[in-house]
């Protein structure tokens, strides 16, 4: 166990460096001067050779990329070239609307996705099975964004039954939410069926029903705790994706998460914040997906105890 | 009431697919008695598991469908009896062991726990007691350090020992029949025989009856009272064992019985037995062995015979057996 | 008895797939749905007798009539041909995209598989660090750097849809590398050229036929979500994803504009998906009976 959770946690070192590797390079390569940008079209050279010696832009790119990643290990993500604040205080102020969000949307993708999952296989090929996979269906293949505007329509301004806009208090979260974690739960239900039809199949549900166990426990403790060791896989990732995907949700909603900074600092074209935003989502990504393969380890004994006497 | 524990009447289960109606166990009969061990013995495809698995109620289902027969076990008709009865017999009334030792536990839970569920399940007992009971069936069974095997998963056993553990799991509730299906096919050949001795042991200690069944004849000879053969779905001969390897009657239980590889001396082609088991939608028109059989008659290609009786306790499906036999 | 096999004449492999295929009435359904969509994208000057992008300030916001079946938005554009062009921009990105990415990918995951050792180590961890790197976090800051455009759009997805193709044609590799077939090429002085092309790709061609239908819809979402950020085309060239964007200040007032381009999507999107799931079970060999 320990020795699968090292290499893991190396694994993900590893990922994380060379993801910082790609984001610094590519954004990088941008084409126009930030520095002239930032100062405006009547700054003069001078003083735009000064402002670039002052943020170390003068350096060869590699020195820059270590100062970059040095910087950011101690914490100093930089300074926003539009607000002029650290980009890790807008960052961390920002998170807050975003994880609220990302967590309740997940939450939501989780119940309906692993509930709908399994009532889709235990009454596989019934009416039941046909309608929640042509719901889900459906649901991988709405756009997220879109599905937040026909809820702001519908539930906002005509049932007037939820807020549109804003983060102020759970009510404001309902919609964003919902929209947000649609995907995903049917993404999660579609695997948990498969999962389950496949588990299903196995020679220990005969061995589980041959002892006399039937019901809900046969489905629960002996097909559903097997079934989940893919359904964690494409968990993991949706959470991550859910993370990524807020962005547009928090555009839709005008909720000021990271999502939300970091369309605006696009359209501002603030290089700090941008490179900042996304190593900063990355690295949260590369975070769960580690703690995906910790949770795999924990269901999976054949993992968490090691290879055993096989064959 | 005899002392059969298991009374099998005319049985029927059929397959219904695009085929049609495919007969997979077609008027079986036979009985197991109390303390004994019957063998089920034929190739693959002949019926036997499935055989095993309708007395169980866990034929596949909805495409499997029992159309005929009865299945007697202590009085009560397994074919009539609503699923709750069912699940009270299954694991405490009767048990059963699978020919996979490898995917026939549940990768995720320990061995301990499957065995617990098993009592829990069917005795209102304390968790300290059923962990009491399952670490003494699994002393039983012959496992060295118990407690460690009771915490231990699946995959870290071998498949001896895993089939030890299905063992003892099947027989935690005292069942009254154990139904062992291709209990070693999967195993060594030295596991095998520590095993079987195994199951003969239990049995003794136990007093349960066992229903054996495998391809091997050399594993009916070891353990079985009785014998049945099938072939295609249909018993074709059906003896004491004794009896049946002194007189095979049957052209395939002589088949099966020469194709045992002899021991003692070497031997230049095994004899084996040309052809394959029918599919179950391409069955022959006639006796089901007709084609493979070398005796076979054109009466045999026209007509299927009945279950005959040829001696005392001996019944042959074969034209052969019957009067007029000679005549022709 | 045997006469039943006797009548049955060999057939290749994707014959069989093709007849379960047909079968198969909801795939066949949306292959001609997609058939429909295709032929709106390459005729759409043809279908309508509007510009998309000239503006009719007296035209602005009509709802659905006669004249404009789908209703006409702010600049009075008719809104149906702006979907007809809309059309164009997401099977294109849809279906170059992927197939930049699954050449990628197969030549990614046929090296990785194929060489094995060191290449193998370096090839797996690239694959893995563009799989953890959020899809459309990534697609982003690469739209970011190039530019809002339609070239920037297949290369920016298709430079990024790789990893889940890499990574099955890898995995498929691995398992026939081994089998006398292959064997017996390198033996007989085979090049790895020759054995990635010839003996190789005819056993990878159903994953790709498969991660290419079941890709296209992911990236005609992606390219929905980029131009509704406004990092997709530039205006004012029709994409649903843009539409919706310019749609969205209108919604207290006027809801049409915001309904139709997220059904057009929806549509497509769905037709590959199931299209995709119907190849699946048609190619899959282990699925056969």
């Amino acid at each position: 166990m320990s020795r699968y959770l090292l290499g893991r946690v190396f694994q993900a070192v590893g990922v994380i460096l060379a993801i910082s590797l790609i984001t610094f390079f590519i954004l990088n390569v941008i084409p126009g001067d930030p520095v002239q940008l930032m100062m405006g079209e009547f700054a003069t050279p001078e003083a735009i050779a000064q402002v670039r010696a002052q943020m170390g832009l003068d350096q060869p790119i590699y020195k820059q990329y270590f100062g970059w990643l040095g910087n950011m290990l101690r914490g100093d993500f930089g300074v926003s070239y539009f607000q002029h604040r650290p980009v890790l205080d807008m960052l961390l102020n920002s998170f807050g609307y975003t994880a609220r969000l990302a967590v309740f949307a997940y939450v939501l993708a989780l119940v309906f996705g692993l509930v709908f999952g399994i009532l889709a296989a235990v009454f596989h090929n019934k009416f039941l099975d046909r309608l929640l996979m042509t719901l889900s269906i459906a649901g991988v293949s709405a756009p997220n964004f879109w599905v937040a505007i026909i809820l702001q329509i519908y539930f906002g301004l005509t049932l007037k039954w939820f807020p549109i806009s804003g983060a102020k208090a759970f009510n404001y979260y309902v919609l964003p939410a919902v929209a947000l974690g649609t995907r995903y739960a049917a993404s999660i239900s579609r695997i948990t069926r498969t999962s389950m039809l496949e588990v299903t199949k196995q020679d220990y549900m005969r061995t589980a029903s041959a002892k006399g166990v039937h019901g809900w426990m046969l489905v629960m403790k002996h097909a559903f705790r097997n079934a989940l060791i893919p359904v964690v896989t494409v968990a993991g990732t949706d959470l991550g994706n859910i993370l990524t995907g807020s962005m547009l949700i928090e555009t839709v909603f005008t909720i000021d998460g990271i999502g939300k900074l970091m369309v605006d600092a696009i359209n501002q074209r603030d290089l700090p914040l941008v490179q900042g935003g996304v190593m900063y989502i990355a690295v949260i990504c590369v975070v769960i997906y580690l703690l995906v393969d910790i949770l795999y380890a924990v269901i999976d004994p054949r993992i968490r105890l090691g290879g055993g006497a096989e064959g | 009431m005899s002392d059969n524990i298991l009374q099998v009447r005319d049985l029927c289960m059929s397959f219904f697919n695009k085929h049609g109606e495919l007969p997979a166990v077609n008027h079986v009969s036979f009985d197991v008695e109390r303390g004994k061990t019957l063998g089920i013995v034929g190739e693959s495809g002949c019926g036997k598991s499935m055989t095993s698995l309708c007395v169980m109620g866990l034929y596949p289902q909805p495409q499997g469908k029992i159309v005929g027969g009865s299945i007697l076990f202590q009085g009560r008709d397994m074919t009539k009896l609503p699923p709750r009865e069912l699940h009270k017999i299954r694991g405490k009334g009767m048990a059963m062991i699978f020919q996979e030792p490898m995917t026939s536990l549940n990768p995720v839970l320990t061995i301990g726990d499957q065995i617990m569920e098993t009592i829990r399940l069917h005795e209102h007992v304390s968790r300290q007691e059923a962990k009491r009971r399952a670490m003494e069936m699994i002393a039983m069974v012959g496992i060295p350090m118990p407690e460690k095997i009771f915490a231990s998963c699946p995959h870290q056993l071998s498949g001896g020992m895993r089939q030890r553990a299905m063992i003892a799991m099947a027989l935690s509730c005292d069942p009254e029949l154990l139904i062992c299906d291709e209990p070693t096919t999967a195993l060594d050949v030295t596991v095998q025989s520590q095993i079987l001795s195994l199951i003969n042991r239990l049995k003794a200690q136990t007093g349960t009856s066992v229903m054996l069944i495998t391809h091997d004849m050399g594993v009916i000879n070891e353990m079985a009272d009785t014998v049945i053969v099938m072939y295609a779905g249909q018993i074709v001969e059906q003896a004491a064992t004794a009896d049946l390897f002194a007189h095979p009657t049957h052209p395939y239980t002589s088949g099966l019985i020469q194709s045992i590889p002899p021991l003692n001396r070497e031997v230049e082609e095994l004899n084996v037995i040309p052809g394959s088991v029918p599919m179950l939608y391409e069955l022959p028109k006639g006796c089901l062995f007709a084609p493979r059989c070398p005796y076979a008659t054109a009466r045999c290609a026209a007509e299927r015979p009945d279950i005959v009786t040829a001696s005392e306790g001996h019944q042959v499906r074969c034209f052969r057996c019957m009067p007029g036999w000679e005549g022709q | 008895m045997s006469k039943r096999k006797q009548t049955q004449e060999y057939r290749s492999y994707y014959q069989v797939s093709w007849d379960i295929l047909r079968k198969n009435r909801v795939a066949m359904f949306c292959l001609l749905i997609i058939l429909m969509l295709t032929i709106i994208a390459i005729f759409a000057p043809y279908l309508t007798k509007y510009d998309p992008n000239a503006t009719k300030p007296r035209d602005r916001f009509q709802s659905p009539n006669a004249e404009h079946p789908f209703g006409t938005d702010q600049y009075g554009r008719d809104i149906l041909t702006r979907i007809f062009y809309g059309c164009r921009i997401s099977l294109s990105v849809g279906i170059i995209s992927q197939l930049i990415a699954s050449l990628l990918g197969y030549f990614i995951g046929v090296c990785a598989g194929y060489f094995g050792g060191r290449t193998d180590s370096v090839l797996s961890f690239i694959i893995q660090v563009f799989s953890s790197f959020p899809f459309l976090l990534f697609s982003i800051a690469v739209m970011f750097i190039l530019g809002p455009g339609l070239v920037n759009l297949y290369i920016a997805l298709g430079l990024l849809g790789w990893t889940s193709t890499a990574r099955l044609i890898r995995g498929e590799v691995l398992r026939i590398k081994n089998s006398e077939y292959i064997q017996a090429c390198v033996v007989g002085g085979g090049s790895p050229f020759r054995v990635i092309m010839k003996h190789l790709l005819p056993n990878c061609v159903p994953i790709l036929i498969i991660t290419v239908t079941l890709g296209i819809p992911n990236a005609i979402l992606s390219e929905a979500s980029l131009s509704y950020l406004g990092l997709g085309v530039s205006p004012p060239t029709a994409s649903w994803g843009s539409m919706i964007s310019e749609a969205q200040p209108f919604i207290r007032g006027y809801t049409y504009y915001s309904l139709f381009p997220g059904l057009a999507i929806i549509i497509t999107v769905l037709s590959f998906n199931l299209l995709g799931d119907g190849l699946r079970d048609a190619l899959d060999p282990k699925l056969r009976s």
